[in-house]
């Protein structure tokens, strides 16, 4: 059975719900200021309703989603390098909490080949082996990546940082 | 949702106003992209005639630069190495004797050796004083063909080469106040035309040597029977004849009264912390981008008497 995409308003709504945060995180995760994040989701889900992939399940449609944003999100940043375009020194982060505020600062401090990793495995809860398919990456990289990241955190986050595993 | 610590990104979400956008775009963008194969071919033909001018051109300006080189070695005397080796190899590297201007990160994904593994992947142990630096501008092309994702900024490579002389020698062949050259990867600057410490990836602890610095080097002997091959095509004792893997758990500097050194040394683990500002370049895809900013982290640190009772645990 797979999903098509239907174009009337109750269902891109519905999909826009569902995903618009997800791929604005990721995309956030990757451009480190609103304005690209926002353009990048932007073109993402017109992506979507343009080519209208087949899915098999809900599942599908969030992988998809993570996979295209991503990619999208790194070709943003080669070309940001290839026009000597600087991103944004200051990176606004709207949460309320310092604490929750820091523990994000520090993330996003982190190199970004550790950023999406680590947003995938903690924040939307995928296996390092989902994330190694959803990036088109070895496990055993993203293996290293998160181990790599989880030391820089520690190091950044003394006494607030524990790992789960 | 797996972390709580990471509920802060709960915060973090597009506004009502970039869904009404998206939603009227989608509404807007009503031609399918089935209609549109023309133009999308004449984009992709356009994209593939640049693409192969520019292997073109980079064909035949790398074999005028071979030969430029191999004229200028032959009448001047060069600055470029030929690679002792393996002579037709087009490998090559090139010894500076100022650090380049640019942070070329090596970006690399790679796990730390354990503690065992680093005791025991050391053909040397040494506590010494660095005194001088020199910098090595290595070809990675052969290297940089390998990836999966061809990586043209990524050319050329910078490693370090720390003189140094022995204080102390704890393993391997060396002598008090023998003078060793130990090749480091990634640049350290050495604090000689940059006065901030530079943050870079896996290499931490090398970051902080400066001239004077005095440390603790895990290094391997390049002309030992474990013979490192680079995938460049040259043998490392070409360069230099001692080296250490990465920045991290190879060295331990000293810095202020105590020694900062890789968590992965677990006998250390009971030492205190200190808290440090470093300067972070910001980097994409192993590019600096003019975005620096400091930031301040903690640096587990121990005191001397505390490593050697770690060495001698290893070392008899």
């Amino acid at each position: 059975m797979t999903y098509g995409l239907s174009h009337t308003d109750d269902f891109i709504l519905a999909i826009l719900d569902k995903y618009t945060d997800m791929v604005f995180r990721l995309a956030f995760m990757y451009l480190r200021n609103h304005s690209d994040a926002e353009d990048a989701t932007q073109e993402i889900f017109l992506k979507l309703f343009r080519i209208t992939p087949q899915f098999n399940n809900e599942d599908h449609i969030k992988a998809w989603l993570i996979t295209v944003t991503s990619n999208y999100c790194k070709d943003i940043l080669k070309s940001m390098w290839s026009k000597k375009v600087s991103l944004q020194h200051e990176m606004y982060l709207p949460i309320p909490d310092d604490n929750k505020r820091e523990v994000i600062k520090q993330v996003m401090n982190l190199p970004q080949k550790y950023r999406d990793v680590i947003y995938l495995y903690y924040y939307e809860g995928y296996s390092s082996s989902e994330i190694a398919g959803l990036l088109s990456e070895k496990e055993s990289t993203i293996r290293t990546r998160l181990k790599r990241g989880r030391e820089k955190l520690k190091t950044k986050l003394k006494g607030v940082f524990y790992d789960e595993e | 949702m797996k972390s709580e610590l990471f509920s802060g990104l709960n915060d973090l979400k597009a506004s009502n106003e970039l869904k009404r956008k998206i939603l009227l775009s989608i509404k807007n963008d009503s031609v399918p992209a089935k209609d549109k194969p023309n133009r999308s071919r004449l984009r992709i033909a356009l994209v593939a005639g640049f693409v192969m001018l520019i292997i073109a051109g980079i064909s035949v300006g790398y074999r005028l630069l071979e030969t430029y080189r191999d004229s200028f070695q032959n009448e001047n005397g060069s600055l470029v190495t030929q690679v002792k080796s393996s002579p037709s190899s087009n490998a090559k590297f090139e010894i500076l004797d100022s650090p380049p201007q640019i942070d070329c990160n090596f970006l690399m994904d790679y796990d730390p050796l354990s503690e065992g593994e680093v005791f025991r992947f050391a053909d040397i142990i040494i506590f010494g004083q660095v005194k001088d630096f020199k910098w090595v501008k290595i070809n990675s092309r052969n290297f940089i063909e390998t990836l999966d994702t061809p990586n043209f900024y990524d050319y050329f490579r910078y490693q370090t080469i720390a003189t140094v002389k022995v204080i102390k020698a704890y393993k391997g062949d060396i002598e008090m106040d023998d003078t060793l050259e130990i090749l480091l990867p990634g640049i350290v600057y050495g604090n000689k035309t940059v006065g901030n410490k530079i943050w870079a990836e896996d290499n931490t602890i090398a970051q902080n040597l400066e001239i004077d610095s005095r440390a603790f080097f895990f290094a391997r002997d390049n002309t030992g029977k474990r013979i490192y091959k680079d995938t460049l095509g040259f043998d490392l004792e070409d360069i230099c004849k001692y080296s250490t893997e990465w920045g991290e758990e190879f060295i331990i500097a000293e810095k202020d009264d105590r020694y900062i050194y890789s968590g992965m040394f677990k006998t250390l683990q009971s030492a205190r912390d200190i808290y440090s500002n470093i300067f972070e370049p910001s980097c994409t895809l192993g590019i600096l981008e003019n975005r620096s900013q400091s930031f301040e982290c903690y640096i587990p640190t121990a005191t001397f008497e505390e490593i050697e009772v770690m060495i001698e645990k290893y070392v008899k």
